[in-house]
C-alpha cells in the first residue's frame, strides 16, 4: 500500500478503529501468534488479540506452546483450528486438554504426516480425547496418531463429529462416543480411514447421517439409530478377509450408499420403508466366486421400489484373466432416477451400460458419468467383445425425459452410446453435456454440433464444459452452448 | 437473492433508493445494491428510506465507491442464480468459474486505493454492514501485516508506542509463547 494523498501525515487511523473491526483484520491474519505479537505495538493494542472468538494455530507454530496461548487469552472461545505436522501423541496431550474446557464451539485439529499413508505405523502411543462438554463440533484429521476415547463425560453440546486417518489405540476403541449416553445431540458422525477399529456401536436417539469409510480393521458393525436419514458405507469390510456382521436399525433411512461387501446371512438390515436413494456398485468383470459377494446382487433384490438410484460400475484395467460378470445382474428395483458411474478405465462400456439401462426401462432421468482415466486400454483388448447386441437390438426408454452426461470426452464409443441412447429415448426433452475438461472449446463445440446432427429438433440441448482443477486459467468467460 | 423467481421480480428490481452522503450529496440506487448493507435492509423492512437515506457518517467520495462496489456485487449475485440452475454440480463449470475469476479481478482493482481511503472504506462498510466489503478491506490490512514485525507494523502504520519499557517487558513475558 502506497501512502498517498488524503492521508495525513503520521495519522495513527489503524488504532483508531473499533475494537470489533480490529477484531475483524486480526481474524484474517490466520495465525494466532501473529495476532498476539500485536499486543506490544501500544497501550491501544494490548488487550486487542485477546478478544479473538477464533484462535488458528497454523504449522508453523510450536505444538507445545498451544497450551501457553490458551492460558494467556481470555475471550471466550468459539472456534479453535490448529494444524501440526508429524505431532507426537504427547505434544496434543499437552494443549488439548486446556481447550476442553474453555472451547464452546469448534474445534479442528489436522496434523499432517507426510508419508504415512502408506506404510503402516507401529504402537507409538496414543492420547486421550478429552471430554469437550461445550464443543458442538470436532474435527480431527490425525495423519494415523494413536488416539483413545474418554472412558467417561458427556459431550452435551457436541451435533458433528469426524474423524479422519486416525489409528484407536485404547481399550474402548470408539465404545459408546457415539451413543446417546455420551453424545446426546449428535447429529452427524462421520469415520473416514480408521486403522484398530474391530467394533463399531452407534446406538443414537438423535444421529442423522452417519459416514463410515475404510475402517480397514472392522468386524462388527451395529447401528440402532431410529432418526438416521442418510448413511454412507464404504470400503470397510471388503478390505479386511475375516468375515464380518453387521446389523443395521434405521426404520427411518432416506438415503444408504454401500460400497462394501453384503451377504444377507451376515449382514442385517432393519425395515427401511422410507428408503428413497440406494448408491451401490457392481464389478463388471471378476473371478466367478465375487457375484456372491457382490452388494449389487443381494442388496438390490431386497427393494422393490425406489426414487433413486446410484450406481458404480468398475471395470479392471486388465480384462483378460477375468469373466463378464453382467450376466450375475438380474434386476433392479423400480427406479424414476438413474445416476450411473461407469469408472470404465478406457474401455469400451456400451454393453454393460445397456444392460443395466435394460433393467430401469421406466426411469425418467438419467446421470451417466464418465470420469477419467481416459487413457485407451491395450489395442486387441476384450472390452470389444462383450456382448455387441447394444449396437443392433432395440431398447424402449419411454419414460426418459432427461438425460446428464458428464467428463463427456468424445471418445468414440462414448459417442456411439449416445447415439443409441436418441433412438432408445423416444420422449426425451432436454440433454445436458458437461465435457472433460481435457476437451478444448472447439473440440466441445465440434463434438457438440455432431451430437445435435443426432439429436431430434424438440430435443432441448446444452453444454457445458468442466473446469480444470488448479490449473485453470479462464480464458474467455463463456464456455457453454444450447440449441434452444 | 430476497426477491427471486417471483412475478414481483421486475417491479423489485426497478424500485430506487436515495442514499444522501454526508455532504449532502444524493445517490439513486436500485434496491437490490442498496439491500447489500444490513444496515439499509433493515431500513427498508422497516418503511423508514422515504425521502432518502441519510448517512451521516459517509463521505460522497467514499459513498460512491461503496455503491461501485455493491452494484458490482449484486449484479453478481443475480447472475450467479440465473446460471447454475440446470446442471447439479455447477460451481466446477467453466463458466461460473470465469464469472468468479472476473468477480476477483474487480475486488482486486477496487482495493487500488491509498491507506486513507481504504480506512474510510472499512468504517463504511462497518457502519453500513456490507460483509463482503468489510471482509475485503480487513484482509488487506490483515495481508499487510502478515510476517512483520512489531517495529516494522508501528512503522507501516504511524503507531506510536506509549507502553513504557517495563510495560512492554511484561507483555512480552506475558506472550512469550508468539514470539518464539
Amino acid at each position: 500500500m502506497e501512502l498517498t494523498g488524503g492521508e495525513v501525515a503520521g495519522e495513527d487511523r489503524l488504532s483508531e478503529l473499533p475494537d470489533d473491526v480490529l477484531v475483524q483484520i486480526l481474524l484474517r491474519v490466520d495465525a494466532a501468534d501473529t495476532a498476539a505479537r500485536t499486543s506490544v505495538l501500544s497501550r491501544r493494542w494490548r488487550r486487542v488479540w485477546a478478544l479473538l472468538p477464533v484462535l488458528f494455530f497454523g504449522g508453523s507454530c510450536k505444538p507445545h506452546l498451544i497450551g501457553d496461548a490458551l492460558g494467556a487469552h481470555q475471550a471466550a472461545l468459539l472456534g479453535l483450528s490448529v494444524e501440526t505436522v508429524s505431532a507426537t501423541p504427547d505434544s496434543v496431550a499437552a494443549w488439548l486438554p486446556v481447550a476442553a474446557p474453555r472451547l464452546a464451539g469448534l474445534l479442528i485439529y489436522e496434523n499432517a504426516a507426510p508419508g504415512i499413508d502408506t506404510e503402516e505405523q507401529g504402537d507409538e502411543g496414543a492420547f486421550e480425547l478429552p471430554c469437550f462438554e461445550k464443543a458442538t463440533i470436532i474435527s480431527l484429521d490425525l495423519g494415523f496418531l494413536g488416539l483413545s476415547m474418554p472412558p467417561a463425560g458427556v459431550f452435551t453440546c457436541l451435533t458433528n463429529l469426524s474423524l479422519k486417518r486416525v489409528r484407536f489405540d485404547g481399550p474402548f476403541e470408539l465404545g459408546d462416543t457415539g451413543s446417546s449416553l455420551r453424545c446426546p445431540c449428535l447429529l452427524v458422525l462421520k469415520i473416514h480411514n480408521a486403522r484398530g477399529l474391530l467394533t463399531v456401536t452407534v446406538c443414537s436417539e438423535s444421529l442423522h447421517l452417519m459416514e463410515l469409510c475404510t475402517l480397514q480393521d472392522l468386524e462388527q458393525l451395529t447401528v440402532a439409530a431410529p432418526l438416521l436419514c442418510e448413511f454412507s458405507f464404504r470400503r470397510c469390510f471388503a478390505l479386511g478377509s475375516r468375515r464380518p456382521i453387521a446389523s443395521i436399525v434405521a426404520p427411518q433411512l432416506e438415503l444408504l450408499h454401500w460400497e462394501d461387501f453384503y451377504h444377507s446371512s451376515s449382514v442385517h438390515l432393519g425395515k427401511m420403508e422410507h428408503l428413497q436413494s440406494l448408491g451401490t456398485y457392481f464389478f463388471a468383470y471378476g473371478s466367478a466366486s465375487y457375484s456372491l459377494i457382490s452388494p449389487a446382487v443381494g442388496l438390490l433384490l431386497r427393494f422393490k421400489a425406489l426414487r433413486c438410484l446410484t450406481f458404480t460400475l468398475f471395470y479392471p484395467l486388465d480384462l483378460g484373466k477375468y469373466n463378464y460378470l453382467m450376466e450375475h445382474m438380474t434386476m433392479l428395483p423400480d427406479i424414476t432416477s438413474l445416476h450411473l458411474i461407469v469408472i470404465a478405465m478406457g474401455h469400451a462400456f456400451g454393453a454393460t451400460s445397456f444392460h443395466v439401462l435394460g433393467m430401469c426401462s421406466g426411469i425418467t432421468s438419467l446421470k451417466l458419468t464418465l470420469p477419467a482415466p481416459k487413457t485407451a486400454c491395450p489395442s486387441g483388448c476384450i472390452c470389444g467383445q462383450q456382448p455387441p447386441n447394444w449396437k443392433t437390438e432395440g431398447l424402449l426408454l419411454n419414460c426418459l425425459q432427461k438425460v446428464e452426461i458428464n467428463y463427456f470426452s468424445g471418445l468414440e464409443h462414448e459417442v456411439t452410446f449416445v447415439k443409441r441412447l436418441f433412438i432408445w429415448a423416444t420422449v426425451l426433452k432436454k440433454m445436458i453435456i458437461v465435457f472433460d475438461c481435457s476437451v478444448t472449446k472447439s473440440m466441445a463445440e465440434e463434438l457438440f454440433q455432431m451430437l445435435l446432427s443426432f439429436s431430434k429438433p424438440d430435443i432441448h440441448m446444452e453444454y457445458y464444459i468442466r473446469a480444470h482443477g488448479a490449473a485453470c486459467t479462464g480464458e474467455g468467460s463463456k464456455a457453454g452452448g444450447s440449441s434452444a | 437473492m430476497a426477491s427471486a423467481g417471483s412475478g414481483d421480480e421486475k417491479a423489485a428490481a426497478a424500485a430506487m433508493i436515495t442514499l444522501i452522503s454526508s455532504d449532502n450529496e444524493k445517490f439513486e440506487v436500485t434496491e437490490a445494491t442498496a439491500t447489500l448493507s444490513q444496515t439499509i435492509r433493515h431500513m427498508i423492512e422497516d418503511g423508514c428510506t422515504d425521502g432518502g437515506v441519510p448517512l451521516p457518517n459517509v463521505t460522497s467520495k467514499i459513498l460512491a465507491r461503496v455503491i461501485e462496489y455493491c452494484k458490482k456485487h449484486a449484479t453478481a449475485a443475480a447472475g450467479e442464480e440465473g446460471s447454475s440452475s440446470s446442471f447439479s454440480d455447477a460451481a466446477f463449470l467453466e463458466v461460473d468459474r470465469a464469472f468468479l475469476e472476473e468477480l476477483e479481478e474487480f475486488d482486486d482493482a477496487f482495493l487500488e486505493v491509498d491507506r486513507a481511503t481504504l480506512f474510510d472504506l472499512i468504517l463504511a462498510a462497518n457502519y453500513l454492514d456490507i460483509k463482503g466489503l468489510l471482509n475485503l478491506t480487513c484482509q488487506k490490512v490483515a495481508d499487510s501485516v502478515k510476517g512483520k514485525t512489531p517495529e516494522q507494523i508501528r512503522e507501516m502504520y504511524n503507531i506510536v508506542n506509549d507502553l513504557t519499557p517495563e510495560e512492554e517487558a511484561e507483555i512480552r513475558r506475558e506472550t512469550q509463547w508468539a514470539f518464539e
